[in-house]
């Protein structure tokens, strides 16, 4: 097989207000088997409009879209019991339980009654939500709600997970544990993962390689290292020295004092060679760190830049 | 589906009011009434207890199909019903199912509370009982129907037609009264509603207790093809929101 998700010159646009609106222009994407794949962009971007034609809910106007080899427009039936998604956006009726939840999604996705009760019994131990399964949903608190969510998107055993904004709203510790969960899904069971998200760091820590779209255009795309370095492409070394009297020393190794500071823009492969002279030169270093360019300083520059 | 709808029917307070409270209480209302005018106006008021009798039953059927969908719409758990394998053909079997399950309840209670206390003889002349319930009931799951069709196209502002559509639909199909007294442009157009002819069927069977087979020929060529032309369009109208992205702002 190819890769499970191709996306092939997609286009989306929508009348609002009498006005044309386009979400989508041409956007070509293609996600590798077994990898966490973020997508970026700022709101109205086009993010949630791809993910939501990625799982069905909405036809692109043109172009073509190719999940586990079969066209999602055409063969919609062959692609969704083997998809699964969680959104800011999904919820569950409130009167009904969390083992209702589960078990009615199982039998949607064609479990059969002992495979059922035995996936949904694996499910609510995975998920921490034995405690609150014979509660009604909507007495749940955000961060069991997003416990529930996860572990029905997995009620199916997805090849495929589309993660739209999966820690949104939730408390720190919550999100890291959900952020856990999504790792080890991906690591046991090499589930392929789009997602998406507005917490930068949620990003350089799940994702393999991530696409940046913005007005309905892939604007970049990459593994992160090689994304930050095209706008980033030197990093930074700081460093506090004990005596002045070394100044012209270290500012001979292209050393600009700032404040009580002197730093250097460096590539990676230079930083040996740096520290190596620092040492050779005897200058006493009190302080020493490196800034690298994080992925929120991307986001950032690209947002400005487009 | 149905074990879905069903369990959440019996967990829903105002919906267990729905199903039992308004159609008896609709049927206290019109049975002292019926007590009140029997000594002048007992034809009158047997025709307003027997169609109000099919009329909440029909009533409720349809509220059945576009409430529940309404519900889905509000507690926003729609859209995960929308991803799953569930094909719309299940959606709506599962919906028409209930909403035969409802109405086979509460019609059950009605005829019974009224043939034995308001003296009623719905059970007299099962056929017409029968083709009565039926015409109405298909008559209404099409309407109910064609009414999430037009919610889904139409978007969730228009949510008010799940419950008021009956209303409209209701005095067109000149329940109490026949046809002509309505304006004459209005005459013709009520014809194509189907309860018109039952309405008509069954103020002539409490009349004169004839069952007039072709006013209920007409009435039952007019439900099949309100039912029947109601699944197409709801399929069509479902890839049609899909296409324009209306089936995303319904619980955006």
């Amino acid at each position: 097989m190819t890769c499970p998700i191709q996306i092939i010159d997609v286009s989306k646009t929508f009348f609002l207000d009498n006005k044309v609106f386009s979400a989508l222009n041409n956007v070509s994407l293609s996600i590798n088997k077994g990898e966490i794949f973020g997508l970026l962009g700022p709101n109205g971007a086009g993010k949630t409009t791809l993910i939501n034609i990625l799982i069905g809910l909405l036809t692109p106007d043109s172009g073509q879209v190719r999940i586990l080899d079969y066209d999602i427009v055409n063969e919609r039936t062959k692609v969704i019991p083997l998809i699964n998604s969680v959104s800011s956006e999904s919820d569950f009726h409130p009167l009904m339980t969390v083992k209702e939840i589960l078990m009615f999604f199982g039998t949607l996705y064609g479990l059969k009654n002992q495979e059922k009760n035995e996936h949904v019994d694996w499910l609510v131990k995975r998920f921490e939500i034995e405690d609150i399964q014979n509660k009604k949903y909507g007495w749940l608190s955000t961060g069991q709600k997003s416990r529930v969510l996860l572990a029905k998107s997995l009620i199916n055993k997805p090849q495929i997970l589309f993660l739209d904004e999966p820690t949104l709203g939730l408390d720190p510790d919550i999100a890291q544990k959900t952020r856990d969960l999504i790792l080890k899904i991906n690591k046991e069971s090499k589930t392929t993962i789009l997602l998406t998200s507005h917490y930068m760091s949620e990003v350089e820590k799940l994702c393999n390689r991530i696409a940046f779209i913005n007005q309905g255009q892939i604007i970049d795309h990459g593994d992160i290292e090689t994304v930050k370095k095209r706008i980033f492409p030197l990093s930074k070394i700081i460093v506090k020295i004990r005596d002045t009297d070394n100044n012209q020393k270290i500012k001979q190794f292209g050393f600009k004092l700032n404040g009580n500071m002197w730093s250097k823009s460096f590539e990676e492969n230079e930083l040996d060679s740096i520290l190596e002279k620092l040492v050779n030169q005897n200058i006493k270093i009190l302080d020493i760190k490196t800034e690298r360019p994080d992925l929120e300083d991307y986001f950032i520059n690209m947002v400005e830049k487009n | 589906m149905l074990k879905y709808d069903w369990s959440l029917l019996i967990k829903s307070k105002w919906r267990i009011m729905e199903t039992f409270y308004f159609p008896l209480a609709t049927l206290v209302l019109w049975g002292f009434f019926l007590i009140y005018a029997r000594p002048f106006a007992f034809q009158i008021g047997m025709i307003i207890v027997t169609i109000q009798v099919f009329w909440v039953m029909a009533s409720l059927a349809q509220t059945t199909i576009s409430l529940q969908m309404m519900d889905d719409i509000w507690t926003r758990s729609l859209r995960e019903l929308l991803i799953s394998p569930l094909t719309p053909i299940e959606f709506l079997t599962g919906r028409i199912l209930l909403a035969i399950t409802r109405a086979t309840l509460i019609i059950t209670v009605l005829i019974t509370a009224s043939h034995f206390v308001l003296k009623l003889k719905l059970l007299d002349n099962i056929v017409f009982t029968s083709v009565s319930i039926l015409l109405t009931l298909f008559a209404s799951m099409g309407l109910a129907i064609f009414t999430i069709s037009f919610i889904l196209i139409l978007g969730r502002e228009y949510g008010f037609l799940a419950w008021s559509i009956t209303e409209a639909v209701f005095f067109l199909s000149a329940p109490f009264y026949p046809v002509s007294v309505f304006p004459e442009p209005l005459r013709t157009f009520v014809h194509i509603f189907p309860y018109t002819w039952i309405f008509e069927g069954i103020r002539i069977y409490v009349s004169t207790n004839t069952f007039d087979k072709s006013i209920f020929m007409m009435g039952g060529i007019l439900s099949s093809i309100f039912f029947l032309v109601s699944i197409p369009t709801f399929l069509f109208i479902l890839k049609r929101a899909r296409k324009k992205g209306k089936l995303i702002r319904l619980w955006a």
